[in-house]
């Protein structure tokens, strides 16, 4: 398989736009978490208005796909795949609409809510706000997502299902999910979103490898959920350092996504 | 006209349904095209429009608790599919598993959900809660060490799994890929869907393309199949294609857009024309919209003149993340036996739908390929193409 090359980059944590190498955490629910209160209008003011009926993993996925788009200089294609990492999905959706069906019965269960319970929702609404209408595809792989994402990228890539992929991935982190993690013995976590365009060929960093398999056991480092270890590659990419970015993601609920990015030039 | 890209072979496959444990109980099922929704008991429904739904035996499920016991229910289904694909034997440990799923483990996280928010004393934390979850401790289960992989895009979930699995498979990557497409009913989901108002009545079965179709009923199951590269198998996966709408959340492109797109690029990589298709195994909830974009999408892709078109969720209901694979082992069959079960479509067509011929009653199948199609909501769409061994 030729290496596809990673062409444009966008990211969104925490700290606001781009990519930090570390989070500031505050206690949340009893764990520690790092959650992002993005002023999207602020941020983005001609937005879509639509970005405002959104779940946050939706608004925060069409803003940072929006932007490496644009870094790309891309417009509405059927030739550019939308593919999505994730490792909570719609959790937080799905605790509003549950809340609602819990505490009032079969009228309290909205179907508005309900719509947006499938992690495939970013896909969906980044297809529409930016005329995306080729492959797509949402993976999950713990805090391996993201790297799964960009596994299937390069497959469609290399069996010619599209052009150049838009690649998504994150979590957001709030609501009751957290007290869940907090209960299953699960750490810190800090929510971030990335996307990342992936061309066949152009000026870039070349995705030399990408692989999830099986593992436990956690990585030490930020958890970043499902941009677990591309957070850390937009912040290398920013940088323009030239060689190589190799992580291991270690995810404690049982993969381990490997990935490896060449740059030879500043 | 030659193969675009190689196929793959599915070398086995399986499947639990409201029907019962394995393909032959599927089949026969599919033959009498009766619906097989039956008023829900295991979960609160009271307050619902319409209670029916297909579910896995009550007798099965026991089965299942008392094999697997700390397993959640997903987990269950998804093990008894794919140890009816395997006939008892354990995947070896270097398979890749990709699995597809709409819901994974909400029905074990909606308990413990349901306890916080009445603040009741909060039961164990389950370890299957999210959607990623399943397929974790499916390979788990079966010592798997390749690589794993959640789909979840809604209702095509499985369909998704596969077309990547075969891609995964074709280029070498994996030697073998154990797909699994799994969805358990619960509260959370049926509610939903009566609230969407995408339930048909108690008293008016699903029945696609017919003019006073309303719906459809849910369903649960899982099947499982098993890709490899190439040799013996009970069919060959020619070509997949998936592809968004990009219109509406909810509802489908109306001019079947992404339909078209997907069915396009399926055909094009199994380097077969639209006049190979010998069968269509159509999404067909039997929803006014879905049908309707599912019959512009077919003529867009045939013409004036379609191949037969089946649905099979009037009887096994609607199975979500598991549907799509479901109907791809009901596709293998089809061809293996050369035969067309027919579609549960009791009353007439549908005026505008009525270019989409429907079997109500079995029948010979013609040589050619299948072409297996799924819809969901967010807009996203695939088409499989399946040829005989």
């Amino acid at each position: 398989m030729s290496e596809p090359v990673i062409v444009a980059w966008a990211a969104v944590t925490a700290a606001g736009e781009g990519a930090p190498d570390a989070p500031t955490f505050t206690a949340l629910d009893g764990i520690m978490a790092s959650r992002a209160a993005l002023p999207i209008r602020a941020l983005w003011p001609d937005a879509p208005e639509r970005v405002g009926r959104m779940d946050r993993p939706a608004a925060h996925g069409l803003l940072v796909a929006a932007r490496a788009l644009a870094m790309a200089g891309l417009g509405p294609s059927d030739d550019t795949a939308v593919i999505i990492g994730t490792s909570h999905g719609c959790a937080e959706v799905n605790e509003r609409y549950h809340r609602g069906l819990v505490a009032r019965g079969a009228e309290g269960a909205s179907p508005l809510l309900f719509a947006q319970t499938i992690p495939s929702t970013p896909a969906g609404e980044i297809a529409i706000a930016l005329g995306l209408r080729g492959h797509a595809a949402t993976v999950m792989a713990g805090r391996a997502s993201g790297v799964a994402a960009l596994v299937e990228a390069r497959r469609a890539l290399a069996l010619g299902r599209c052009a150049r992929a838009l690649v998504v991935a994150g979590d957001t982190a709030g609501g009751d999910r957290l007290r869940l993690r907090r209960a299953r013995g699960e750490g810190p976590c800090a929510e971030a979103t990335v996307a990342l365009v992936v061309a066949r060929e152009g000026d870039g960093a070349a995705l030399e490898h990408a692989s999830v398999t099986a593992g436990d056991g956690g990585d030490g480092g930020v958890d970043w959920l499902g941009a677990s270890g591309l957070v850390e590659l937009v912040a290398w990419l920013t940088r323009g350092e030239p060689g190589r970015f190799e992580r291991a993601v270690r995810c404690a609920s049982g993969r381990v996504g490997t990935l490896r990015v060449r740059r030879s030039q500043p | 006209m030659p193969h675009a890209l190689p196929p793959v072979t599915l070398s086995r496959t399986g499947a639990v349904t409201a029907a019962g444990v394995g393909v032959e109980a599927l089949w026969r099922a599919l033959l009498t095209a009766e619906p097989l929704a039956r008023t829900v008991e295991r979960y609160r429904t009271d307050d619902l429009t319409v209670r029916r739904a297909a579910l896995v035996d009550d007798a099965l499920w026991r089965g299942f608790e008392a094999r697997w016991p700390a397993a959640e229910r997903s987990v269950q289904l998804a093990l008894a599919a794919v140890e009816d694909a395997l006939a008892g034997a354990a995947p070896p440990p270097d398979t890749a598993l990709f699995l597809g799923t709409s819901l994974g483990g909400v029905s074990s996280w909606e308990p413990w959900h349901a306890a916080l928010v009445r603040g009741d004393a909060l039961p164990p934390a389950p370890g299957c809660a999210g959607h990623g979850d399943t397929a974790v401790q499916v390979a788990r289960a079966f010592g798997l060490r390749g690589e794993v992989v959640t789909v979840s895009t809604a209702c095509t979930s499985s369909a998704s799994a596969l077309i990547q699995a075969a891609d995964a498979v074709r280029l070498g990557e994996v030697e073998r890929a154990l797909v699994v497409g799994v969805d358990v009913l619960c509260r959370f989901v049926h509610a939903g869907f009566d609230r969407l108002g995408a339930l048909t009545p108690e008293h008016l079965t699903p029945r696609p393309f017919c003019a006073d179709r309303a719906g459809m009923w849910l369903g649960e199951g899982a099947a499982a199949v098993l890709v490899v590269r190439e040799g013996a198998g009970v069919a060959r996966y020619l070509g997949g294609g998936a592809a968004g709408d990009g219109v509406h959340m909810t509802a489908p492109d109306r001019a079947g857009g992404g339909l078209h797109r997907a069915s396009t690029r399926a055909l094009r990589e199994a380097g077969v024309a639209p006049g190979d298709v010998a069968w269509v195994s159509a999404h067909a909830t039997s929803t006014r919209f879905n049908d309707a974009m599912e019959a512009a999408g077919l003529a867009r892709v045939f013409g004036a003149e379609l191949p037969p078109v089946h649905g099979a969720k009037p009887v096994l209901g609607h199975t979500l993340g598991a549907s799509g694979l479901l109907e791809v082992v009901l596709c293998v069959e089809a061809l293996r036996r050369r035969e067309r079960p027919p579609t549960h479509a009791p009353t007439p067509p549908d005026p505008a739908l009525a270019h989409v011929p429907v079997d109500r009653a079995p029948a010979a199948m013609a040589p050619g390929v299948a072409l297996s199609l799924n819809s969901a909501m967010a807009g996203h769409n695939t088409a499989i193409v399946l040829g005989a061994p």
